[in-house]
Parts: C-alpha cells; structure tokens; sequence
C-alpha cells in the first residue's frame, strides 16, 4: 500500500517534470520566433495593415535604415555602367519595402517657371556651387513631415524633369539596392576610361538615392551624370541627409531638378534642395547646384558623347555585352504564371509567403515565359525559387 | 587651447554655417573625455542648443550650468578658450585662425564625405603628433575614427 503511493508520486513527479520542460520548449520556440518576426522589421500586424494603411511606416526598423545607408554608400561607389546582381535579398526585406509606398507618378510635369529665372554658374573648378544663399527655393514655411516621393514624368526628349520628396524613415531603404542596368537615360552611353575612378564616365545617377527612397529602377529618378558629380556632389548631399535621418528619424524635404540647356539631352547640372523640417532647417539646409562635368573631359551634352583632353583612349563599351541578368535565364525556358513586385523587381510562385505580403500597388499577376520575365529585369525570389 | 572637431573625409567640418553631422554616441564619447582630462569645455549657441536637446550627454550638474549661463552666437567663445586654455568644441565657425594656439586636437572622422564650406586647412596635422587612435561605433554613424593630436613638444618639461 505504503509502496503504490509512493510508486503514484514518483510517476506523478515524472509527468509534471515531463509537462514542465514541454512547456519550457514551447515558450522558447515561440519567444524564437517572435526575435525572429522583430529582426525581419515586420510585425504581421504592420503586414496585415499595410494593404490598407499607408501609414504603417513601422515596417521600417530603425536597423534597416542604418545599415540600408551604409550598404547604399558601397553600392554608390561601385555604381554603374555595369552592375553586378544584388545579394538576395531576405523575404523579410523585401515584405517590409513592400508594406508601404510613398510613391507618386504625377501625369502633369512640374512647374518649373521658377527656374527659368535663376542664373546658374559657370563651372569653376569646385563641384558645386551654393544657391539663393543656401536656401532652397520652395517655401520653406509651407513644408510639413508627411512623407512622399513624386516622380514627374519624362518630357518630351526623354529627359528626368524633377524628383521632389519628404524622405524620412518611412522612405528609406529597407535592403540593398535592387538591378538598375535596364534603365538608359537620356544621353546614355557606357564609355569607360582608366583614369576615372570606377572607369565609368557615366553613372545612371539618382535624383532621390536609393537608401532614401528605396528607389530602383525607376526612369523617372535617374539621369545620365559623371562620376565626378555623382560623388562629389549628389552623394555628399544624400549623405549629410541620410545621416541625419538616421540619427533623428524625422524628415527633410528634399528637391532635386536638373537643369538642362535648350533640347541637350544631358543636364549642366542638378539643382538639389533641401530643408530639414521638424527643426525648421536648424540642421539641414542647403541648396547647391552641382556641376555635370568630369575634369580632363569634354562632354558634348546635345548627345552624351565625349572624349578625354589628353587624348585617353576609351576602354570599350561595356555592360551592353555580359547582361546581368543572365545568371537567372532557366536553360529551358518555362511558362508559368508568377507573382510579381513591380517595384522590387522580384518574381514569386503564387504560393510563397513573399508573394502575399506585396501590397496591391505593386503586384501583378504574370503568365508566360519565365526567361522573358528575366529579360524584362526581374529576378527570382530566393525563398521559393521560381 | 584644446580643439575638439568632427570633420569629413575632405577635412570639412561645416556647410552652410550648420555642422555637417552629428552623432549621440560620438558627443557621449566626447564629454567623458573632456569630464575626464578636466577643463572647462567652450562652444557657442548653435553647438549648445544642439547638446542640450541630446538626452543624456551632458549630466544633471552641466545642463543646470548651461542653462544658467547660456553661450553665446559666434566665434566669441574661440576667444574665451583661448584665453583661460580651454577645451573648443567647434562647428560652424572658422576655426583657422586659432589653430597656432592649439596644443590638442581631439579629432572625430566621419566615414564619408558631405558638403563642405568650412575645411581644416591641407597639412593642419604637420605640427602635431598622433597620440592616441580609435575606431569608434556611432549611433547612426557605423564607424567613425577618434585621433588625439597633440603639437609636437607642447607638454615637454
């Protein structure tokens, strides 16, 4: 009898020890995965809410925004006549670049009356030149911290006419630059020389950089710029912006137009603006114009053609001969039907998880050939390989 | 006097009469140091502004200080350092025409390159020794470069 009870603890003991450590598990896992949903910088809330909420800024993590900045330095050093592919990014990336758009793509073109009034200077020797004083010429008293990004379209040559926006943390960039080699702006031409830093003559050069607006391959954002004023002046510029972003999260205006000569199909220059707004301008504000040259160069900005005073021969075209899409083309092709992200240029099975958290402005349904779909730009999705 | 500079990859330190970039870790790094060598610490209004509103870089006692007596616009203060041998927190003033009075250059590199207006001049280092460096971790900034300077044979017996 005395044994039997003592038989029932000893059992009863066993199954609580049993039932504790389940319980201990089951805790860790989902303690696990819940590290693992906050480090991917996407609640499924801010998932679930972002179809409907533009708002939902909070898929952005403030870790996606520093170190979106610091791969974007790297990357904008490298840029570009060719770009190699981009590193997958992870789903999780790319859910949280697609949980919220700030995008606009006006019809109208932008009124630019104003700029016909400004006398821009001739180039000195320095990259760029200050404007109005180092104010920019939008009304400073009218900008609010409401994020957007509007890209006016083409004009009637080809030609960027303007990038204007409020970046913020809601805008930038939430993995690494997506492909941009599919874009030829006005006057492109990929010469390459020994003596320019990247060989590159020409960059296809952001109005609005990609770590501050998380912007690809979008026409209406890129100009046919020289290294030299890719560097010395628009990075400069994104950097003192994007930094200050990351260390305070609030917001800047942020204005960039190029200015072009008559029917050129290369701009002089661009004029870049900006104004940091909950601080009333206290840490940013400038307005610079910088100069579309490359020193040692002659550029002839009716076409974009250009030769080296020295007499430095060109090494070749390049990017036109090893596209870098090609290590995605299928050696068979297939037809299927894919899920698209038009602005990540991603493609999934209809089934993936990435698929689904594509909000509705960006989604497409594709059917056809897969290689064609490559050809077009578009990469595959790393998680479910199409 | 002691100078204490954050510049960019091309030496400059302000554009436009505003810093070029600012970082709460590298301004807590900056003030535990200053606390520790000792010595009064002098900036202008911009520079104050800016510290004051930084939670948690200047203690209880200096915030109360600051408040009580607030520092002026301008380069006035490059004077007062100058003069009772103080520490210069400097950026956006032309600090240029100090620099042969300076004994000690705290010195913070940022890892890029901004906009620029005011820059150290070429060769600004020449007179100095490099004391001490470090590779500091901002927050916002990934790395940035810490370097002591100071003028060769200023502290010799």
């Amino acid at each position: 009898m005395k044994n039997n009870r003592k038989q029932r603890i000893f059992f009863a003991c066993i199954v609580i020890a049993v039932l504790a450590g389940f319980l201990i598990f089951r805790a860790s896992r989902e303690q696990r995965e819940a590290d693992e949903t906050a480090a991917s910088g996407v609640t499924e809330e801010a998932v679930a809410s972002a179809e409907t909420d533009e708002t939902a800024a909070s898929g952005v993590t403030e870790e996606a925004v520093t170190s979106a900045g610091t791969e974007e330095t790297a990357a904008e050093e490298a840029e570009e006549a060719v770009t190699e592919p981009a590193q997958e990014d992870s789903a999780a990336a790319e859910s949280s670049a697609d949980s919220v758009s700030h995008e606009e793509f006006p019809d109208d073109p932008p009124d630019l009356s104003w700029l016909t009034e400004i006398v821009f200077p001739d180039y000195t020797g320095e990259p760029y030149a200050v404007m109005n004083g180092g104010m920019p010429y939008f009304d400073t008293e009218e900008v609010t911290p409401v994020p957007y990004e509007r890209y006016y379209p083409l004009d009637g040559l080809g030609r960027c006419t303007q990038a204007d926006a409020v970046v913020g943390p809601e805008t930038a960039a939430s993995g690494q630059r997506g492909e941009i080699w599919m874009i030829k702006p006005a006057g492109w031409h990929s010469d390459r020389y020994a003596s320019v830093d990247g060989e590159a003559l020409y960059n296809r050069c952001h109005l609005i950089a990609h770590y501050l607006s998380d912007e690809d391959a979008n026409e209406r954002n890129l100009v046919t710029g020289t290294r030299y004023m890719n560097t010395l002046g628009m990075n400069a510029s994104e950097n003192m912006v994007g930094d200050y972003v990351k260390e305070t999260g609030n917001h800047v205006r942020y204005r960039v137009t190029p200015v072009y000569q008559g029917d050129e199909l290369l701009c002089r220059g661009l004029l870049v603006e900006a104004y940091s707004i909950e601080d009333k301008g206290e840490e940013i504000c400038f307005c610079i114009y910088t100069y579309n040259v490359q020193p040692g160069f002659v550029i002839d900005y009716a076409t974009g053609d250009n030769f080296s005073e020295s007499g430095e021969e060109k090494l070749g075209v390049a990017g036109e001969t090893r596209p870098s899409y090609e290590k995605y083309l299928s050696e068979e092709d297939v037809e299927g039907t894919y899920v698209l992200n038009t602005k990540s240029k991603k493609f999934h099975l209809p089934e993936c998880e990435g698929a689904q958290s594509i909000s509705e402005q960006n989604r497409e349904t594709y059917t056809g050939s897969r290689n064609a779909l490559v050809e077009q730009g578009y990469k595959p999705c790393g998680s479910c390989n199409p | 006097m002691k100078l204490v500079i954050c510049i960019d990859e091309e030496l400059g330190y302000s554009f436009n009469h505003r810093r070029l970039s600012r970082d709460k870790n590298i301004r807590l790094h900056m003030m535990k140091g200053i606390r520790t060598r000792g010595g009064k610490l002098f900036m202008n209004q911009y520079s104050e502004r800016s510290l004051l509103k930084d939670e948690g870089v200047l203690t209880p006692q200096e915030r109360a200080e600051r408040l009580k007596n607030p520092a002026k616009p301008g380069a006035e203060f490059l004077k007062d350092a100058q003069r009772e041998n103080g520490w210069a927190f400097v950026e956006n003033e032309d600090v240029t025409p100090y620099l042969p009075d300076v004994d000690e250059m705290i010195v913070y590199r940022w890892n890029r390159r901004y906009l620029s207006d005011l820059r150290l001049p070429e060769g600004v280092y020449e007179p100095f020794t490099v004391q001490y460096t470090e590779s500091l971790s901002g927050s916002s900034h990934e790395r940035v470069g810490f370097v002591r300077y100071i003028r060769k044979g200023a502290y010799e017996e």
